[in-house]
């Protein structure tokens, strides 16, 4: 049981930076980028290649969000430079990416079995993944507060304000989307780490887990004071691992994953509807009053 | 400072729903000038005012900054130099956003936004005495989100933030039409006096033909793209309402309806 808590915990964790992106181009940014399904597994090829070649895990970790920016940056630039819809820019980097992963990797599948990873060292796994998350969401806390962060989150709110001020929305645009990507590729970087594989596949589904965790952290931590909306985002992330891994663990075969992933979601997304909420309250207030 | 030279603009070009806006249209605003720019609906204001502002090209005719041509130039790099206020109170602050970050961001419009901390603890009493200044009561909600404010607080908010670092041009498009009576006569005079104070040049968008004969130097009226009406000084003093509903009368063909004077 202990086990299966902590595996819940370190994954929610290690998906939590890409929730974290998410949150900043879907919550902050109003941009539903797609692109993190191939930014997650470029993150994911990018580190196993390094680290089987001998690379230092941080510095490959580095290199996976140096890569998985400079992907947020195409889509950026497709969507302010050449105006294709946000939805569209995500999913053409999205499709380009999974020939570029199969091109780093060489081949489907990258095993890290006898090499040392981030989670090989003497530290327990889910420190190693708190650790990171916390150094994270710090920085991400301080940037937002900086006049970048501050007009990254008004671009999304009302970007003729962040014009008026002078500013060029774009770039501004771009920047979260390079921010989002590379924590995105973060979370792959981790991931390869430890599942000890990178596979080109690994990517399939990565928005609906980060949308699905930002809602849920969103509604369930969302109004509680002193709990900002990074945390709100890095609890939901574990929340969501947990709810999926409960299903599981409740008999369904681990290829249901998806499946699951995706009608988690939409019955968060009924829960939160206010118009389906009433509906429900009504449905049982009705049967309590019979 | 402002020349507008033989400005054309059509809208939906090659549809059905073709309007030639701007055939030809031609204004020159001096420094210090503070024109109320009226006219029915259709009639270009907004149009004129995004087209100063950067916010829709032109399609042929010149937009001049004290003789530089700035067609090119994109609103927000125009935007160091001219303000706006919209209509809507929700256009000139960031709602998910608190007072102060809000006004931390227009204390450095124009600046490069750079990981300089944005909102430091000397800045906030700086911040509380200009909110003073406006007398509705902001001073004391420094930290409460912009979205929680009343909509005349807000738009207080947004007038106050374009004029926080000083502009050439203030572009008022219609800023207290969705106000209530009294608030839109508060922000009416803490716009007169922003503008008296940092002597900027203004052109005011409005509905209010009183207002429009109240305030400003210099009164422009346009209809269907075209001035009808350039009046300054002496002349502009002695319009009245009635004189200037007639106006509208007869450029409408004599037929009025009540959305051209105070829709």
């Amino acid at each position: 049981m202990i086990d299966f808590i902590l595996g819940v915990i370190e994954q929610g964790l290690i998906y939590a930076p890409m929730v974290l992106g998410v949150y900043i181009t879907y919550q902050i940014l109003d941009f539903p980028d797609l692109s993190v399904d191939g930014t997650f597994p470029l993150g994911a090829a990018v580190a196993a290649v390094l680290i089987t070649g001998g690379a230092n895990p941080l510095l490959a970790c580095a290199a996976a969000i140096v890569c998985g920016a400079a992907a947020g940056v195409v889509t950026g630039l497709l969507h302010v430079r050449l105006k294709i819809t946000n939805l569209l820019s995500g999913i053409l980097v999205m499709t380009a990416l999974y020939s570029v992963n199969l091109r780093i990797m060489g081949k489907a599948n990258v095993p890290l079995l006898t090499v040392g990873t981030m989670f090989s060292g003497f530290l327990p796994k889910v420190v190693v993944a708190l650790l990171v998350v916390v150094i994270i969401k710090v920085i991400l806390d301080l940037y937002m507060k900086t006049y970048a962060g501050l007009s990254l989150r008004a671009v999304g709110a009302n970007p003729q304000l962040v014009s008026s001020l002078g500013q060029n929305t774009g770039r501004v645009k771009i920047t979260g989307l390079a921010i989002a990507n590379g924590l995105t590729a973060l979370s792959g970087a981790l991931m390869c780490q430890y599942q000890r594989f990178a596979d080109v596949s690994m990517g399939s589904g990565t928005v609906v887990i980060g949308l699905a965790s930002v809602i849920v952290g969103a509604t369930v931590f969302g109004k509680v004071r002193f709990i900002q909306g990074s945390t709100a985002a890095i609890l939901g992330s574990i929340l969501y691992k947990a709810s999926i891994a409960v299903a599981l663990r409740a008999g369904l075969p681990a290829t249901d994953m998806k499946l699951i992933s995706a009608v988690f979601f939409v019955i968060i997304i009924i829960i939160r509807n206010p118009a389906w909420k009433q509906r429900l309250q009504k449905l049982f207030g009705g049967r309590e009053a019979a | 400072m402002l020349d507008l030279l033989n400005i054309h603009k059509t809208y939906d070009k090659g549809l059905p729903t073709e309007n030639q806006l701007f055939q030809g249209l031609d204004l020159h605003v001096e420094k210090g000038d503070f024109i109320s720019v009226v006219g029915s609906n259709g009639s270009g204001k907004t149009s004129l005012l995004n087209i100063i502002s950067g916010n829709i090209p032109v399609d042929g005719g010149m937009v001049c900054f004290d003789g530089a041509n700035v067609n090119a130039v994109p609103e927000y790099r125009r935007a160091s130099r001219i303000a706006r206020v919209f209509q809507d109170p929700k256009m000139g602050t960031c709602a998910s956003m608190t007072v102060a970050e809000n006004m931390a961001l227009a204390a450095n419009k124009g600046r490069p936004y750079g990981l300089k901390r944005g909102l430091r603890k000397a800045d906030r009493s700086t911040f509380r005495e200009v909110l003073e200044s406006l007398g509705m009561g902001v001073e004391d909600k420094l930290d409460v989100l912009c979205g929680q404010l009343s909509g005349g607080q807000r738009q207080a908010l947004a007038l106050l933030m374009s004029t926080m670092i000083k502009p050439d041009l203030l572009l008022l498009d219609e800023h207290t039409a969705a106000l209530d009576p009294r608030t839109s006569q508060t922000i009416m005079d803490i716009t007169c006096d922003v503008i008296k104070e940092h002597n900027i040049t203004a052109l005011m968008v409005t509905h209010n033909l009183e207002y429009a004969i109240r305030y400003g130097k210099r009164l422009v009226m346009l209809h269907k793209g075209r001035i009808l009406l350039d009046v300054a000084g002496e002349q502009k003093s002695h319009l009245t309402i009635p004189e200037l509903v007639g106006l509208f009368k007869d450029a409408q063909g004599g037929v009025l309806t009540d959305t051209m004077v105070f829709g």
